[in-house]
């Protein structure tokens, strides 16, 4: 039978472990399900911050991180004054969020921080005059290529000088009725892919004060017509890229040697290492047509405006997204947003189709910070291509068509 | 002569109203009011909520405008909106086909599986496999079956020389309702046979067995005395898949997103698209209940076809 003095020094204990646990802080954080798992990278580095401060415990909560999964449970809890306390956020997600005032203006916690980002991560933040969030990873669309078919039609491998008319003419070449010159996220009509397209025209999307469409411009027709004019181009792009909307339905194709070329971020070399393509590729910046031009991608964290522990979850962005950043995203094959990237990540400074990517960055551009420019892409452009694709509709009259759709949706 | 159901001193339905009953049965009220709270919070309030959202102007992205009250506004805008009518008629195309190939593929396959038959048990478990499969799982699988470049669809079709090259089942206008409906009635079906081989199990052997003695051919004893029978079973899984269909979300937006060109965008993938792409939570919720309106419309005429079947039997 166990002696009093016993009991009592258990029940001081369980008491103190109690006393404890109250004292700490809980932060909930909603993380992408891809970066989740017991042994995963960020799970390790919220076990290093609670080592460094036991009065905060990191609650990370895997949410799927589709748009119906992850970003709409999120607005509809934060609407009603619930949700998670901090969580990763696409950065197209951003201005969305600040305009409906679920997230908090971080302007003061990032007074002085600013120039720690890469601008262009940090532009999809600014809402207003605020900045609702701090810079997480990020990425920019480069081209990857089949580098053994480029070889062997004696073309010569595209680099950082290639043009618009050096792709026109790898993508005609390559197309050889047994592969297709080029691929691309069709069920989105290939909006997404044709920023870069757009911007390297000298196109400008939004008037300076975001209330009115610019992309019905010279620059704007000059681009859409070169691009959709490769796309709507059956030898080409095959038929089955009308449906595809996913990656892995790209690298399939890249890999088993379907097409020879597409466009995707550092994301897309573990899948297509991971399918083990029987030929040597690369990845070479977008081509230029007078001026440079890539896609922001990635993710920020926002701070949600209901937290209760708002001095707690502001330290842990502040370690997440600090110099612990670079191994972490080194765990998850990623760029951190952070500056100094590049010098201080083992996969950027081991990999050269990685050291192109984040070159990129360079001159790659955020879509407008607007809120509703989602709707703007989906309503209005995505239609908009898509009917030239599928129903051989004019660019001129589908554009002009687009820029009044979104006038109507930005009024 | 006493009607069925008159045999006791109050008719099934009908409501006790003497004196001392509602005292008498109290513990009954009390036990069930925790369901019915739970009832009301869940369902209740939400309709509610959502019919009063209706009546105020909403835009999540503009919460300086506040929520001013808007009255019948919203349904307006919803109502005149092209996009709404394609809906109606998307959605019409999409619950009708599901329901008459659920309903006659199930129906076709209970009859064979009421049949005796060497290995009917397995033939039974397998057909339930789309059922038991869970949704996302099947769509995804679909979608990948009908990809234009890999999918066993095209390669199938191609090599039966019925088609030269792989489609974009999902990514053309006039193929991509078609695609996602085979999906769905794949699906559905077993729902719908389990239900209609319950039924059949149900008639009385010696009632079919004496109509073959009579002379009574297949068609004879299935019209005569078989659909009598499974009528009231039918009226349910008609019903129940009307509904099922209607408000299915899952199978159109993971294979379609309601394209391409809106060409399968029914009635709740725009009242999703109003609240989560356009932030309009107004126009969504009046998007939304007059979906429900629709749907109450079907739902009461299969309840009067329910009970009519009923009486008849």
């Amino acid at each position: 039978m166990m002696k009093k003095p016993t009991k009592l020094l258990l029940v001081a204990a369980a008491l103190l472990t109690l006393a404890v646990a109250n004292a700490q802080t809980r932060v909930n954080v909603w993380i992408y399900e891809s970066f989740s798992g017991n042994d995963s990278p960020i799970s390790k580095a919220a076990a290093e911050f609670m080592a460094q401060n036991p009065d905060i415990e990191i609650n990370l909560i895997p949410t799927a991180s589709t748009s119906s999964a992850y970003r709409d449970p999120f607005m509809v809890a934060a609407q009603g004054g619930g949700g998670p306390d901090v969580l990763m956020a696409d950065i197209a997600w951003s201005p969305e969020f600040a305009a409906m005032g679920i997230v908090k203006d971080l302007s003061g916690h990032m007074a002085g921080k600013e120039d720690e980002f890469f601008p262009g991560p940090l532009d999809t933040l600014r809402y207003e005059g605020g900045i609702f969030g701090v810079p997480f990873y990020t990425n920019a669309l480069g081209m990857f290529y089949n580098k053994t078919a480029f070889q062997e039609a004696g073309l010569p491998l595209p680099d950082a000088d290639w043009t618009w008319d050096d792709f026109r003419t790898a993508v005609d070449t390559l197309s050889d009725g047994e592969m297709y010159g080029f691929g691309l996220e069709g069920a989105w009509g290939g909006t997404f892919e044709w920023y870069p397209w757009f911007w390297q025209a000298g196109g400008q999307l939004l008037s300076d004060d975001g209330t009115t469409p610019t992309f019905n411009s010279e620059a704007g027709l000059e681009a859409t017509r070169f691009f959709l004019d490769i796309v709507t181009n059956p030898r080409y792009v095959p038929e089955a890229a009308k449906t595809w909307k996913g990656w892995a339905e790209l690298a399939a194709a890249f890999s088993n040697k379907v097409i020879a070329m597409y466009e995707v971020g550092d994301w897309g070399i573990a899948m297509v290492d991971g399918m083990n393509p029987p030929f040597e590729w690369g990845v070479a910046p977008l081509p230029a047509n007078g001026q440079r031009a890539s896609l922001v991608g990635g993710a920020n964290w926002v701070m949600n405006a209901n937290t209760k522990v708002e001095d707690a979850a502001w330290r842990w962005l502040e370690y997440v997204t600090g110099p612990a950043v670079f191994p972490l995203m080194d765990g998850y094959n990623r760029v951190a947003a952070r500056r100094g990237a590049a010098e201080a990540q083992e996969i950027v400074k081991n990999d050269p189709r990685m050291q192109v990517l984040t070159a990129s960055l360079e001159f790659a551009k955020a879509r407008p910070t607007v809120p509703l420019w989602t709707t703007v892409d989906y309503d209005c452009l995505q239609p908009a291509f898509v009917r030239v694709i599928l129903e051989g509709a004019d660019v001129t009259s589908e554009m002009a068509n687009a820029e009044m759709c979104a006038l109507d949706v930005l009024r | 002569m006493l009607k069925r159901g008159q045999e006791g001193s109050v008719a099934p339905g009908a409501t006790d109203r003497r004196p001392g009953r509602l005292h008498r049965s109290w513990p009954g009220y009390v036990l069930v009011v925790p369901a019915m709270l739970a009832l009301v919070g869940v369902i209740g309030y939400p309709l509610v909520r959502a019919f009063v959202m209706s009546l105020h102007k909403i835009i999540l992205i503009r919460p300086q405008l506040g929520q001013p009250f808007v009255g019948l506004e919203n349904y307006a805008t919803v109502l005149k909106s092209p996009y709404f009518a394609n809906a109606i008629w998307q959605t019409f195309v999409w619950t009708s086909v599901n329901l008459v190939g659920q309903l006659v593929l199930g129906l076709l396959i209970a009859l064979l599986l009421n049949s005796a038959f060497p290995g009917r048990g397995i033939a039974r478990s397998v057909m339930l496999i789309p059922w038991v499969i869970p949704s996302v799982v099947a769509v995804l699988t679909w979608k990948w079956m009908y990809d234009g470049q890999f999918g066993i669809v095209n390669s199938f079709l191609v090599r039966l020389g019925l088609i030269e090259k792989g489609v974009a089942w999902l990514g053309n206008t006039g193929t991509a309702m078609g695609a996602v409906l085979i999906e769905s009635i794949w699906k559905g079906t077993p729902f719908v046979l389990i239900m209609l081989l319950a039924g059949l199990q149900a008639i009385p052997a010696e009632l079919t067995d004496s109509a073959s003695v009579d002379g009574a051919n297949v068609w004879q004893r299935f019209r005569y005395v078989t659909f009598p029978f499974l009528k009231p079973t039918i009226v349910i899984a008609a019903t129940l898949t009307t509904i099922y269909s209607y408000n299915n979300f899952n199978a159109i937006w993971l294979m379609t997103e309601g394209g391409p060109l809106r060409a399968t965008e029914t009635l709740t993938i725009l009242t999703y698209k109003l609240a989560f792409r356009n932030f309009d939570m107004g126009s969504a919720t009046a998007a939304g209940v007059l979906t429900f309106l629709v749907l109450l419309v079907f739902v009461v005429i299969f309840g009067r076809q329910y009970v009519k079947s009923q009486m008849e039997f």
